[in-house]
């Protein structure tokens, strides 16, 4: 999953170390720097699953290896633009977590101890329908010829199922990183095809003046005419100048034609370590909450009689107690009586359909499993 | 609901047990296209950016 962090600073080592003095100009001078890009061209993985157009030149062979695919992409400074494309998604925000501390071991490794890091920029966004998450790093490092500064760039996304991460470590280029990274994400199409959501929205998620988290909430239909809304979100909150928390999360509901709950899971990780792990069903006549929370166990009924709402009804325009089931349904209207969500219309646990379980985790869970027996 | 701000927006504050936000809805979609939650002495604000499909 970290290939791009060592892969970048193997080879671009002595790049970002630049000798330190207290020269704004040189810093400056520096951090102005831009490729002069090359028009867009076409380029595929060898066994054909992905295709895109950056413009940059794409270096060697593009092979899947341990689930996803490394790409280096030199763009005409000496330091090449790492990217890896992950089949099945990423935790865009420990993502990002891992990696930096990945690249500054490396750094400490290779160069000499690190000293100081430091966040310089932390944004969050879309490149049209495609959320990321971007971060910039400078830190200095002790070597046997002084005080040297290095700096690197991250951005990762999800274009639909896809995931998307890249570094650059070197200073400068800030643009030149936007536009590769960009048109990587933009032009990205795979042989499995992206299936579009009926529904779909982007926020970004702000603290103070800066936006460092991104929820996307999607409406799709799955095979049995169900609707499946999914709402993620990802968030690097500072720690400290020189450290960022991730949280990434996941929230999922399955809602019958009827807009009534089926079941639902919640899923939270922070730090690449499952902090929430929730699953709400109904039994015997009551819904039920089982999992767990901040490692205890947690098993839950909800008073009798309560009825979770669902995510895809709304209230229909102009009435109070008319609402209007979306396209997840017919387009029925019904009254409501239920207070307990904004769109739920009332609905016994014992006529919903039992233990219909379609609780897959998706890629926060996976993600964190995997760190988990990784032992990262 | 506490103001119409436009034509399609509204001005509303939604309470989820003790957090409170100041929430800007879209009565198109229905769905909050703004949202500021004030978290201690934090502010989160939450941004729709992109939307696309019908709900």
């Amino acid at each position: 999953m970290n290939k791009c962090a060592a892969l970048a600073l193997s080879v671009c080592l002595g790049v970002p170390a630049v000798q330190a003095a207290d020269s704004p100009k040189w810093l400056t001078d520096a951090r102005a720097r831009e490729s002069r890009l090359i028009a867009p061209r076409q380029f595929q993985s060898r066994d054909s699953w992905f295709r895109a157009k950056v413009p940059a030149k794409v270096v060697g062979v593009i092979e899947r290896v341990q689930d996803s695919y490394s790409i280096e992409l030199d763009h005409g400074s000496g330091a090449s633009i790492y990217c890896e494309v992950v089949p099945h998604g990423i935790d865009m925000a420990d993502m990002v977590r891992v990696s930096a501390e990945s690249t500054l071991k490396r750094a400490a490794q290779l160069q000499g101890k690190v000293e100081e890091r430091q966040v310089q920029v932390l944004d969050a966004g879309v490149f049209g329908n495609i959320p990321y998450l971007s971060i910039s790093w400078m830190y200095t490092v002790h070597t046997d010829n002084g005080l040297r500064v290095g700096a690197f760039k991250q951005i990762s996304m999800n274009k639909g199922n896809v995931g998307i991460y890249c570094a650059h470590v070197d200073l400068g280029y800030i643009k030149t990183f936007e536009a590769v990274t960009r048109a990587l994400a933009m032009t990205l199409e795979t042989t499995d095809g992206l299936r579009a959501p009926y529904y779909q929205e982007i926020a970004t998620v702000s603290m103070g003046a800066t936006k460092s988290g991104v929820m996307i909430t999607t409406l799709e239909r799955d095979a049995d005419g169900d609707t499946v809304a999914t709402q993620k979100m990802s968030m690097l909150l500072p720690a400290a100048a020189n450290s960022v928390i991730s949280q990434d999360s996941v929230s999922k509901e399955w809602i019958d034609p009827d807009a009534g709950m089926i079941n639902a899971l919640h899923i939270v990780g922070q730090n690449g370590e499952l902090t929430t792990d929730l699953k709400l069903n109904p039994r015997d006549g009551q819904w039920i909450v089982e999992g767990q929370l901040q490692g205890k166990a947690v098993s839950a009924k909800l008073d009798q009689g309560s009825n979770p709402g669902s995510a895809c009804a709304t209230p229909a325009p102009g009435s109070r107690r008319r609402w209007r089931c979306a396209s997840c349904s017919r387009h029925r209207r019904r009254s409501v009586v239920s207070t307990a969500s904004r769109c739920g219309r009332p609905r016994t646990p014992a006529s919903s359909p039992l233990e219909k379980r379609k609780c897959s985790p998706g890629s926060t869970a996976r993600t964190i499993t995997r760190s988990r027996r990784s032992g990262r | 609901m506490l103001a119409r701000i436009d034509g399609t927006h509204y001005h509303a504050l939604s309470k989820i047990g003790t957090l409170s936000a100041d929430v800007t809805l879209d009565s198109t979609s229905g769905m909050a296209s703004a949202a500021e939650i004030r978290m201690g002495p934090q502010k989160m604000k939450l941004e729709r950016v992109y939307v696309s499909g019908a709900f």
